[in-house]
């Protein structure tokens, strides 16, 4: 406790005499290309089920495979379902299309399973793969490599709150070779590894590291990384390539003050974490419960009724398309209010926006054509 | 005699302080603006006790006193110029030809003393009121004007001594009374020093008690202001220079008796001098900022180098130079002391403390009292979309009711469908309501105080001021967070202050600071008079007298209890539990008509922030670091209403499950069947079937 105050005493004194030297304690803004909108909230609502929790997403041409807990669903361009609901057990934690035509089922802290399309239409196994990973969180397929991140070496993809809370930088990147088998590691100590694309660069990954806010490249022989664009204002997540060679980013929410605070404060967050439920914690979170042991802030009170959309978010809703570069080029947002918040994934079907808002419980699609 | 409700913090007495709170309250008093100038003082005398061996002689002591008394009057008067927005050069002449009047008066004409004395002051005062004049009506600069006519008086001073000087050497009269004003001792000091002192008394009194102090502080502030406010600038600043005069005048008197000599050169530098002191006490060279008593400080630094500096035998250009150099020192630090203290206190009054709460009863549980329901769910609208933040409603015994709103209004509603009409506009934001037996209706105003409404709409305070403590560093004696209120049998009305510490729509400092801030104040009808019932109670907000009239029920919001007080019986004056350890923030209290009692809950306690209550640290970063919308409060957007018996033992919670058009229920008033809500923030009242559960009653509001 005294040894807190000391250092705090000497991180200010720094800062006042070196002001550049200090720790940056900004949170980008939105604008440019992340300016708000309500565009998630003018979505068409493709599924929706309550106690879902759709996860990660695969569009391919014979439906839009959606992944929730342990089951997955196939989803038609209405909206129906496609075929029998399949429950492989095991929570899915990434989806990856296969060049056969195949899936490949990663799942969490068990044998994954490579799925075929049934007769039905739907989904059925078609073996285990060689591979088991404690956190998968998505995935990408170059030639016959399957690209995986894993959030963190000691926590389950439902425990993301303990890693952010514990500053963890134990994720990583695996290449698994779908016809040896084998599991490379290709980088490692990312601050939760939450997506990953196929770079346009020749021999690299962009990968989204959530609890450092950032989108990096990973070359796939050294495995150094780099930065890519500027910060972002949220945690990223999956990525996704649309046609036009750009890539969709999804949010689990956007920064806050309050949290990037609680990170400073250790004696707090220590305790926060040893006595409170996570559902009670001061964090990100994929949607308002409104429960009343939810801690509150000032800006979020209700006034007349209603929840101003700029109050500090607990949970926003956020789908970025982000160019070759890491610039956002444009956004669709589920403001604070909105009950379309924590988009874990986003694709392109066709040259319409599907989005797996989770903390919403629905997948959602566009009417028009967005990205033709 | 009030009580002192501290202990209900559950800490140890030293925690009653906090040397941030304290730095914060002093820090925010305009005397600490003196700080400097004081402090400097003491380091002056402790260097020259330290460094002189005779410097607190009694032969010193009266030089210095003398001296110091003739600079600190002429001080006096350059501090009304300058707090006037002037500045007066000529006080030296002045002082100079007033000398030398003074003494062709005494020795060569002989007139009685007292008419010397009267003379000496009218010379002045009429020497000042030239420049007066022509800054005030001929337009022309105060610095340049007294320029001029310090050389003016200069030439005067010259011919005194040309044509004066040798008679005046020679001639000799003894009188008593003027060797008593030169060298006499009144209450064993210098007669020239009491004479100072009573004027400096008198000046403070003018300078911030007085009509005439006021204007001149505003034509110095800003002349425009002062001008559209109605004030004649000409008169105020004539009189400035009048004032100055005068005093350089008594200065001059007292000259010429002590020394009872004349030269050309009586008061040379003077100006300097006494420039220096009033700056270095702090008087704001761009005018409407300074005080008497800075003044005196400012000159005691100046005459106790001066004669520290003769007594050490130093040269006169030294003490010009010493002189100089801690004017221009001492300028650049006042400059910053003035220009940062406010920011100063601004970053260190909000001083968060620690309360001794217990973990909030698990809410959860499954069967507990405390399950969300429906009961409130889809109650009825009043007045929806004209509100904006009814905090609390009353109903009268036509069932017409009344209700308070944020822009600082009060509403009239005949019937829960009718529209709501306007009675009266109050300002300040309107919180708790009741009504006396004459129908109108008392009003808690945050910001202003306790009011009473007419029928007709007419508006008048009823109790906006208690007696101040005196040691508190901060005023207290405003009422600045009136919250809520009931009337005794008796009539007396008996309110909360939420805090003392904050105003009217910073309740939510208060609520981070956790300290015990508040009071339950009683206004008597028949004294007119308010009194301080229970002090140091930590955010006191809810106040009802309970059902047989013997004891006030008060909510605390930040202990989150609810505590009797005795106003009658065995036990009055007492202070005692009723309900502790509640799991959500008390608001408003109000019988209901089954012997119980109405609990509104503005909102709940969450781990989160029972945790930050724990950590005075995290909160005291929080409200450095963070911006005021991110600031972490309890859950304000879960309310409910529970249902609590005499006892303290909580029947039933009523909650609207969807949490949608009552978002926070900060009061609710049971009349005729039915609970009307009402909600701080909420844009509308809404009300609620009891159904079989009620016992009709006529007017619960109403004693």
């Amino acid at each position: 406790m005294k040894r807190a105050g000391a250092q705090r005493m000497m991180r200010n004194a720094q800062e006042f005499l070196f002001p550049s030297t200090a720790e940056d304690r900004s949170i980008p803004v939105l604008d440019g290309g992340l300016s708000p909108n309500d565009d998630l909230d003018a979505l068409e609502e493709l599924w929706a089920q309550p106690e879902s929790e759709p996860d990660s997403l695969l569009v391919t041409d014979k439906g839009v495979v959606v992944s929730s807990g342990s089951t997955l669903i196939v989803l038609g361009i209405d909206g129906s379902q496609i075929g029998a609901v399949l429950d492989i057990g095991l929570a899915i934690g990434a989806l990856a299309a296969l060049p056969d035509g195949g899936i490949l089922a990663v799942t969490v802290g068990g044998p994954s399973q490579y799925l075929q399309w049934a007769e039905d239409g739907g989904l059925t196994l078609a073996g285990e793969a060689k591979l088991s990973l404690n956190c998968p969180t998505d995935a990408a397929v170059l030639g016959r490599t399957v690209y995986l991140t894993e959030g963190s070496a000691d926590r389950a993809p439902e425990e993301w709150m303990y890693d952010l809370m514990g500053k963890g930088a134990t994720g990583r990147v695996v290449a698994f070779d779908l016809d040896s088998g084998n599991l490379r590691v290709v980088a490692t100590g990312l601050a939760w590894a939450n997506g990953v694309e196929v770079s346009t660069h020749d021999g690299r990954l962009v990968i989204a590291e959530a609890w450092r806010h950032r989108l990096v490249e990973v070359d796939l022989a050294s495995g150094k990384v780099t930065p890519l664009g500027r910060p972002l204002p949220g945690y990223p997540g999956r990525l996704s390539r649309t046609p036009s060679g750009d890539m969709l980013l999804a949010f689990i929410s956007t920064r806050a003050h309050i949290v990037e605070f609680v990170l400073r404060e250790d004696e707090y967050r220590r305790r926060m974490v040893e006595s409170i439920d996570p559902d009670f914690w001061i964090r990100p979170a994929l949607r308002v419960s409104g429960t009343r042991w939810e801690p509150l802030q000032i800006g979020s009170m209700k006034h007349l009724g209603v929840t101003k959309p700029w109050a500090p978010p607990r949970a926003y809703g956020l789908v970025a398309l982000m160019g070759v570069d890491g610039t956002a080029l444009r956004s669709w947002h589920g403001r604070v209010g909105s009950s379309r918040t924590g988009v874990t994934a986003a694709a392109i079907d066709r040259g319409h926006l599907v989005v797996a808002c989770r903390g919403g419980r629905r997948v959602l699609r566009s009417l028009k054509e967005e990205l033709a | 005699m009030s009580r002192d409700a501290f202990s209900l913090t559950r800490l140890r007495w030293v925690d009653r302080f906090s040397l941030q709170r304290t730095l914060g309250e002093v820090l925010g008093k305009r005397w600490a603006e003196a700080a400097v100038p004081a402090s400097l003082l003491v380091s002056v005398l402790v260097y020259f006790a330290m460094t002189t061996e005779s410097y607190f002689a009694p032969a010193n002591l009266q030089t210095l006193s003398q001296s110091l008394a003739e600079l600190g009057l002429v001080a006096l008067g350059m501090t009304v110029v300058m707090v006037g927005g002037g500045i007066d050069l000529s006080v030296g002449a002045i002082v100079a030809v007033v000398n030398g009047s003074a003494l062709i008066m005494f020795k060569l004409y002989e007139l009685p003393v007292s008419v010397i004395v009267v003379a000496c002051i009218v010379i002045g005062g009429l020497m000042g009121a030239l420049n007066g004049v022509m800054i005030a009506f001929l337009k022309t600069r105060p610095f340049i004007t007294t320029l001029v006519t310090l050389l003016a008086y200069r030439t005067i001073a010259e011919f005194i001594d040309t044509s004066y000087g040798s008679k005046l050497a020679v001639a000799l009269r003894v009188d008593g009374s003027w060797s008593a004003i030169g060298n006499g001792f009144i209450f064993g000091m210098a007669a020239a020093l009491f004479v100072l002192l009573v004027a400096t008394a008198l000046m403070h009194v003018l300078l911030s008690r007085s009509r005439w102090g006021w204007r001149v502080t505003a034509v110095g502030s800003s002349r425009t202001s002062a001008r559209r406010a109605g004030m004649s600038l000409a008169r105020v600043t004539v009189s400035t220079y009048i004032v100055s005069g005068a005093l350089a005048g008594l200065s001059g008197l007292f000259l010429a008796a002590r020394l009872e000599q004349f030269s050309a050169k009586t008061g040379q530098g003077l100006e300097f001098a006494v420039l220096t002191a009033v700056v270095i006490g702090g008087v704001s060279l761009s005018g409407g900022r300074g005080t008497a008593m800075r003044a005196l400080i400012g000159a005691t630094i100046v005459s106790v180098i001066s004669q520290g500096l003769i007594l050490e035998g130093t040269s006169r250009f030294i003490y010009s130079i010493v002189l100089s150099i801690i004017l221009l020192v001492f300028v650049t630090i006042d400059l910053k002391w003035g220009k940062n203290r406010g920011k100063a206190v601004q970053k260190i009054y909000l001083a968060p403390g620690r309360t001794a709460i217990r973990p909030s009863p698990d809410i959860y549980e499954p069967g507990s009292v405390w399950a969300v329901n429906r009961r409130l769910t889809g109650a009825e609208s009043i007045g929806e979309g004209v509100l904006d933040g009814p905090e609390d409603v009353v109903i009268d015994a036509d069932g017409t009711i009344y209700c308070g709103d944020r822009r600082g209004w009060l509403w009239r509603i005949a019937t829960p469908t009718s529209e709501p009409q306007l009675l009266a506009r109050i300002g300040g934001h309107p919180l708790g309501l009741a009504l006396d037996k004459d129908h109108n209706v008392l009003m808690c105003v945050a910001g202003m105080g306790l009011y009473r409404i007419t029928p007709e709409g007419v508006v008048s305070p009823v109790s906006t001021e208690v007696r101040r403590t005196w040691y508190r560093a901060n005023d207290d004696s405003a009422v600045r967070i009136a919250d809520d209120l009931d009337l005794a049998p008796d009539g007396t009305v008996y309110f909360s202050d939420l805090s003392t510490r904050f105003d009217g729509d910073e309740y939510f400092l208060d609520l981070i600071e956790a300290r015990p801030n508040g009071r339950l104040l009683a206004w008597d009808p028949t004294t007119n008079k308010t009194s301080i019932e229970l002090r140091n109670y930590c955010a006191p907000n809810g106040v009802c007298v309970s059902h047989d009239g013997q004891s006030v029920l008060i909510n605390s919001s930040n202990l989150y209890r609810i505590d009797r007080y005795w106003i009658a019986g065995p036990k009055k004056g007492q202070l005692e539990p009723v309900a502790e350890n509640l799991p959500g923030v008390p608001d408003n209290i109000n019988r209901a008509s089954d012997g119980t009692y109405w609990v509104a809950f503005a909102g709940m306690r969450t781990p989160a922030w029972d945790l930050a209550i724990a950590l005075p640290g995290f909160r005291r970063r929080m409200v450095k670091e963070l911006p005021t919308d991110e600031w972490l409060v309890p859950n304000l957007n879960t309310s409910c209403v529970i249902r609590m018996t005499e006892d303290g033992e909580v029947l039933e919670s009523l909650w609207d499950g969807e949490q949608r058009d009552h978002s926070v229920i900060t009061s609710m008033r049971e009349h005729d069947g039915y609970l009307y809500l009402g909600g701080l923030t909420n844009n509308r009242l809404g009300r609620v079937d009891l159904g079989d559960d009620a016992v009709s009653s006529a007017h619960e509001a109403v004693r």
